[in-house]
């Protein structure tokens, strides 16, 4: 006889088993049919895709990730696991674990979207809170291991509508349209890490216009990315990517040469200010495309204002408490963060702040 | 989520939705998912019209804030004023009045006012709150709020002490018994600097007189309660520019005065204080930073306890949370850098910050080397002590066998010994045996000697002629 409380994992595993195949089902539909073949099974839960060489960012080793994965499947709650295993890296475990993160999720129009995707999902906030939001939410990775901890995280959740492909975004197997909004959150300045010495901005537009090729008509692509001329750099901080300053606002020929010098490496983790962004936008046949300015970054912001309401920015920057800005690279307090603040203020009425801001929230539309 | 409300509130407002815009705030950066909050402010025409606030997962926290929201209102407290409860996407969102205007803490820190300007504002609002609010209690009332704080500090074990806890709340008893004042009011839970804005209006009835309004906003953790000191005391705990110990220098409210001049009165009230603080902070805290929580409230409490009656009146244990301390160290980071800014010296710090980073770097690499070292000692330690162990086994296996030997040759010894008197008792007795059966032989051959010669003996002499001739033979 089996007691009531098999009875009960038994049901549980039944029904994780039928919401898995579920969704591999359903991923299954958004891919395009002469790739169906070229999907591996990987694991019960997830399809891998293509075999380019991405950048692979890691926070912490595969291995520990893959004992947070296993921790979190064997029934601990995921919080307090991911707390355990990132409590000494400071900065990982708020990228990890705070709600800030995915804040941003609450400035998005959401009516008409069927199907999300979320491109580089890190640590899986971004799919956990679309999953609440939309109907269907995939989740693209590029380590089997990360994909391992947001799957873990998802079913503990009981998210049974979030898919899972290990791939990368220069090589995905989806059909033209399947997607109504695609997310992109701290991972276009790194797609010129691909392992090739291709040109960065060409590598990134590619992207760029592999995601448009994605997206339904009137679908959104939603970007979240460091501004080159964010005031911090302009003043010397660090650079997020490369951890140098004063290179970010140099233009990239001069950058790259300095940081040649300086490091014998490329110079591949590129980053835009406004217009630029804009313009490649365009330029990828993007239209309407809104910019936030989100303080002190996109990664855990915590004031979000729209760059083209210059009085709500003066209104805010003159009487609300200013967050303090951070070095991104390691969330350390920025060196400039007091000073930061009084540059703000004092360049407030001349409406160039929205230029200066040190990230954006960039929302753009694939023309009907 | 925000475009949805916007078209709410151009509604609730009558204004076309165009009009509107928002920007988005994160209402707490220490927050659990589940109590994570939001904020909105709604601009008309980029002029503030209305704050919205929502949680993410609860509905019924922003009801109970709704509530007291209305009741403040009722009652005429400096407060935003209510405009609209309104659900959208399934969640509540709390629309009140946009408080123009800057917070204490913020002017204070861009020194538009100076600590006691700020902190007599915040006593208005703190005295507003206060008696606007206040209600007739019981002392059974009284008792029945201090259960509900001995109660969360036996369930975390806050106290080591629980009795402790006790005599504070029976001191605060006793002081409201003599006073014959047992009252309730509404309690901010939150009123600090930065919950307070000052905003400035121009009268134009009046000419071009300004006037000052000062209003506290953000009732989260409002309730009715005894306790309404604990305000008082966490405007200078959780008010980044004001320090603890600067409390004394400042005059107090007029219900907390006589705590500051009773020392055990106010340890009393400072420990019931810290429990609340937990309670609060617990309620909004994530799970998994709860251990650190109770830890760090452990350690006030137990110190509290400790120096209970002993540390002068007027003074709050130093306990500034992780995100104020690191503000007051930056602060001081900060005016560092402005005077090394002016006198040429930004560019040294630079190099002593990339040095430190350096040295931390080296640092990290010798900690990692000291760790595997430490790491590799523990293993030869736990070898060593394996072997040891395995020694010890066999010293004791050896001992055993060497005892076990002992008793063997003690044993053959003995059995040695016992075989030889046996051998000695069956000698002897052999030696007997033999020495009677020599006799037993010599006795029988003497009997049949003499039975021979008896029978030899007899008839000879019944026969004379030959006993001569044997006589004759001898012979």
């Amino acid at each position: 006889m089996l007691s009531s409380n098999s009875i009960v994992k038994l049901t549980q595993v039944v029904s994780d088993a039928d919401s898995t195949n579920n969704q591999l089902s359903f991923l299954e539909t958004l891919v395009d049919s002469h790739h169906l073949a070229h999907l591996q099974m990987l694991a019960p839960a997830y399809y891998v895709f293509g075999t380019r060489a991405a950048a692979k960012w890691r926070d912490i080793s595969d291995e520990q990730m893959s004992k947070v994965a296993q921790r979190i499947h064997a029934g601990e709650p995921w919080e307090e696991v991911i707390h355990q295993q990132t409590q000494e890296k400071k900065w990982v475990h708020k990228i990890a674990l705070s709600p800030s993160r995915s804040l941003f999720l609450d400035l998005l129009d959401y009516s008409g979207v069927r199907v999300a995707l979320d491109l580089g999902a890190g640590w899986g906030q971004l799919s956990l809170g679309l999953a609440t939001r939309v109907p269907q939410v995939v989740s693209v990775e590029t380590t089997k291991e990360r994909l391992d901890v947001i799957h873990a995280i998802c079913a503990q959740e009981d998210k049974t509508n979030v898919s899972f492909l290990l791939g990368d975004v220069f090589d995905l197997p989806f059909r033209e349209g399947s997607f109504d909004l695609v997310l992109l959150c701290g991972v276009y300045e790194w797609l010129g890490n691909n392992g090739t010495e291709d040109d960065v901005k060409m590598l990134q537009e590619a992207a760029l216009k592999a995601v448009f090729h994605l997206l339904s008509p009137g679908g959104k692509v939603v970007i979240a990315i460091e501004n080159r001329i964010g005031l911090k750099y302009l003043l010397g901080e660090r650079d997020d990517h490369s951890k140098t300053r004063h290179i970010s606002y140099l233009p990239y020929q001069e950058a790259s040469a300095q940081y040649q010098h300086r490091y014998e490496q490329s110079f591949r983790a590129r980053t835009y200010d406004q217009r630029e962004y804009e313009a490649s936008l365009a330029q990828t046949g993007f239209i309407s495309p809104q910019f936030y300015l989100a303080f002190p970054d996109y990664k855990l912001p915590q004031v979000i204002i729209p760059s083209d309401q210059p009085e709500l920015l003066r209104y805010v920057v003159e009487n609300i408490p200013m967050p303090d800005e951070h070095d991104g690279s390691d969330g350390s307090r920025s060196f400039y963060n007091e000073v930061i603040k009084r540059v703000y203020r004092g360049i407030n009425n001349v409406d160039v702040l929205q230029h200066l801001a040190p990230s954006f929230i960039i929302v753009a539309e694939r023309p009907q | 989520m925000i475009q949805d409300i916007t078209k709410l509130v151009a509604q609730r407002f009558g204004s076309p939705v165009e009009t509107i815009s928002a920007a988005l705030l994160n209402g707490g950066i220490a927050r659990s998912r589940a109590r994570f909050r939001n904020v909105g402010l709604f601009f008309y025409q980029g002029r503030p019209l209305c704050v919205a606030r929502w949680y993410e997962n609860d509905n019924q926290a922003l009801i109970e804030e709704k509530q007291i929201l209305f009741a403040l209102n009722a009652y005429g407290v400096c407060v935003p004023s209510f405009v609209d409860l309104i659900e959208c996407q399934g969640k509540f969102v709390l629309l009140e009045e946009f408080l123009t205007g800057s917070d204490l803490n913020t002017l204070v820190h861009r020194t538009l006012r100076t600590k006691p300007e700020a902190v007599r504002a915040a006593q208005l609002v703190y005295e507003d709150l206060r008696t606007k609010t206040k209600e007739p209690s019981s002392k059974n009332a009284f008792i029945e709020e201090l259960h509900k704080v001995y109660a969360v500090a036996d369930y975390y074990q806050l106290a080591g002490d629980l009795e402790i806890l006790r005599e504070a709340g029976n001191t605060l008893c006793a002081y409201f018994d003599r006073a014959g004042d047992y009252v309730t009011s509404l309690v901010h839970g939150d009123l600090t600097l930065k919950n307070i804005i000052l905003s400035v209006s121009e009268n134009k009835s009046e000419g071009s007189s300004r006037r000052e309004l000062v209003r506290c906003f953000d009732f989260e953790f409002t309730k009715r309660s005894h306790f309404a000191w604990i305000d008082w005391f966490r405007l200078w705990q959780y008010s980044p520019v004001l320090l603890e110990d600067e409390l004394g220098q400042f005059e107090m409210p007029d219900d907390v005065k006589p705590f500051a001049a009773d020392s055990l009165l106010w340890s009393s009230a400072t420990l019931i204080n810290e429990v609340i603080g937990f309670s609060i902070k617990a309620s909004v805290f994530p799970q998994f930073s709860l251990p650190k929580l109770i830890e760090d409230s452990r350690n006030t409490i137990s110190t509290l306890c400790e120096k209970r009656g002993q540390l002068p009146a007027a003074q709050l244990p130093k306990k500034p949370s992780p995100i104020e301390g690191d503000y007051r160290a930056v602060d001081g980071i900060c005016v560092d850098v402005e005077d090394a800014s002016e006198k040429g010296l930004i560019e040294a710090l630079f190099e002593l910050k990339e040095k430190y980073e350096a040295t931390l770097l080296t640092l990290s690499k010798r900690n990692a080397a000291f760790s595997s070292a430490k790491r590799e000692l523990a293993e030869a330690q736990h070898q060593l002590t394996s072997i040891e162990q395995h020694g010890k086994e066999l010293s004791q296996a050896n001992d055993l066998l060497r005892a076990k030997l002992f008793a063997t040759e003690a044993l053959l010894t003995e059995t040695d010994r016992n075989l030889r008197q046996h051998i000695d008792v069956l000698h002897q007795e052999f030696q007997r045996t033999l020495q009677q059966k020599d006799q037993l032989l010599h006795g029988v051959s003497n009997s049949m000697a003499f039975r021979l010669g008896k029978v030899l003996t007899d008839p000879l002499k019944k026969i004379p002629a030959a006993k001569r001739v044997v006589s004759a033979l001898k012979h």
